[in-house]
């Protein structure tokens, strides 16, 4: 096949291939710095802090609350939270969560930092997580309540809200279950979601908690 | 307009605005290796028959521009991230469906112009990048799309592997049964 070649042409070509091929994988990727949607969202989450909505959820013992009221109103300065998202027939996921959660507890303990972090577990099986199942999860991972606190939102929309704040996306398992990514999300004493962390990062987790806590004062 | 176009037109429109996207992208391998495949085969078709004397041909005349889009835009969505979004965000489904069609339009008169040797380097990136993605993808403790199965992901990654494997042998052979001491002929798609 002869083309008869004009080259200024040809390089009005290239320029316009090279420049349309860096700026659609520029926005894939959110400028060549992420390839999933978690690290997407944990990076723009430490750039700006989401404000978390006050959404009204049902704890352990039946009241309801707006989802950052800390319960223990004997503390004078509010506390770093950080949050997770469980259902409490969770299998997978959910269980390293738990797991997670009982060392963070312990750490909090042992390290005398329970006035400046707390634990707080959102489940969003709004149908099936009532006080009752929640108690008795509480009671299988030993949940100290000074520290750690549950609680469901009271409807969907709620719940909702919630997980799009967040950036939780819960996909069926096609067995009735879910899956959901999950992550450590710290919140900060104003309430705002200010870094998100692997559900693993134990360390890295309370040390953004404390960071948090202590910019706040 | 030639039964082939006519098909290109009613392949986009089938896969960009029925019920048949929602099928194809409920499962990762089927957004990945049917849903983008098939998208970007449309486009192919709907382009007609390349001539020497078209747009494209005098902005491109070596076929290099329009590979390098190709390999963008297909890159592009095997990013998890973009899959993410072109399930959960209209506006970018529609993007998806427009730069694959424009993609697989390049493509078609980008790949006569290019030569073997431009053939060559085109095919073999998109095969180590399938081939590497798919490792990836059968390979990764987590979840890398948040709209996604573990398992559909461990699919979705045997099926790249697959089709690079597919893609790897078929140019072997092609170049196999090329006269001794030649290079592989441009491969002629109708």
């Amino acid at each position: 096949m002869t083309v008869r070649t004009r080259p200024w042409r040809a390089a009005i070509g290239a320029a316009s291939a090279v420049v349309a091929s860096v700026l659609l994988l520029g926005w894939a990727t959110s400028g060549f710095a992420v390839l999933t949607t978690d690290a997407d969202r944990a990076r723009r989450v430490a750039r700006v802090p989401q404000p978390v909505p006050d959404v009204a959820v049902r704890s352990l013992d039946g009241t309801v609350h707006t989802v950052l009221v800390d319960s223990r109103t004997s503390s004078a300065s509010p506390r770093a939270v950080i949050v997770d998202f469980v259902y409490t027939r969770c299998v997978t996921v959910c269980g390293v969560l738990g797991d997670t959660y009982q060392q963070l507890q312990r750490a909090i303990l042992e390290r005398g930092l329970a006035d400046r972090v707390r634990l707080l577990t959102i489940s969003f099986d709004v149908a099936h997580d009532d006080p009752e199942r929640l108690t008795r999860y509480a009671m299988v991972k030993r949940v100290d309540p000074t520290v750690w606190t549950l609680a469901t939102p009271v409807d969907t929309s709620g719940r909702d809200v919630l997980l799009q704040t967040f950036g939780i996306q819960v996909v069926s398992d096609g067995n009735g279950g879910w899956v959901h990514n999950a992550a450590l999300h710290i919140v900060d004493p104003q309430g705002r979601l200010v870094r998100i962390v692997g559900i693993t990062e134990v360390d890295s987790a309370l040390d953004a908690a404390l960071d948090a806590w202590a910019a706040a004062r | 307009m030639t039964t082939a176009r006519r098909l290109g037109a009613l392949m986009a429109i089938v896969l960009a605005a029925t019920p048949v996207r929602d099928l194809l992208v409920a499962r990762m391998s089927l957004h990945m290796l049917a849903l983008v495949p098939m998208m970007l085969l449309a486009g192919w078709l709907l382009r007609g028959r390349a001539s020497s004397r078209s747009m494209d041909a005098s902005f491109d005349p070596a076929g290099a521009s329009g590979l390098l889009i190709g390999t963008a835009v297909l890159t592009t969505w095997m990013i998890p991230r973009a899959l993410d979004l072109a399930v959960t965000s209209p506006s970018v489904a529609w993007l998806q469906s427009v730069t694959l069609l424009a993609a697989g339009a390049l493509l078609r008169g980008a790949w006569a112009r290019a030569g073997a040797i431009g053939q060559a380097f085109f095919v073999g990136n998109l095969t180590w990048m399938a081939a590497v993605a798919g490792l990836l993808l059968r390979d990764a403790p987590v979840r890398l799309c948040t709209t996604y199965l573990e398992r559909d992901q461990y699919y979705a990654g045997t099926g790249l592997l697959l089709f690079a494997t597919a893609c790897g042998v078929r140019w072997f052979a092609q170049w196999l049964a090329a006269p001794t001491g030649d290079s592989p002929r441009a491969v002629r798609v109708p």
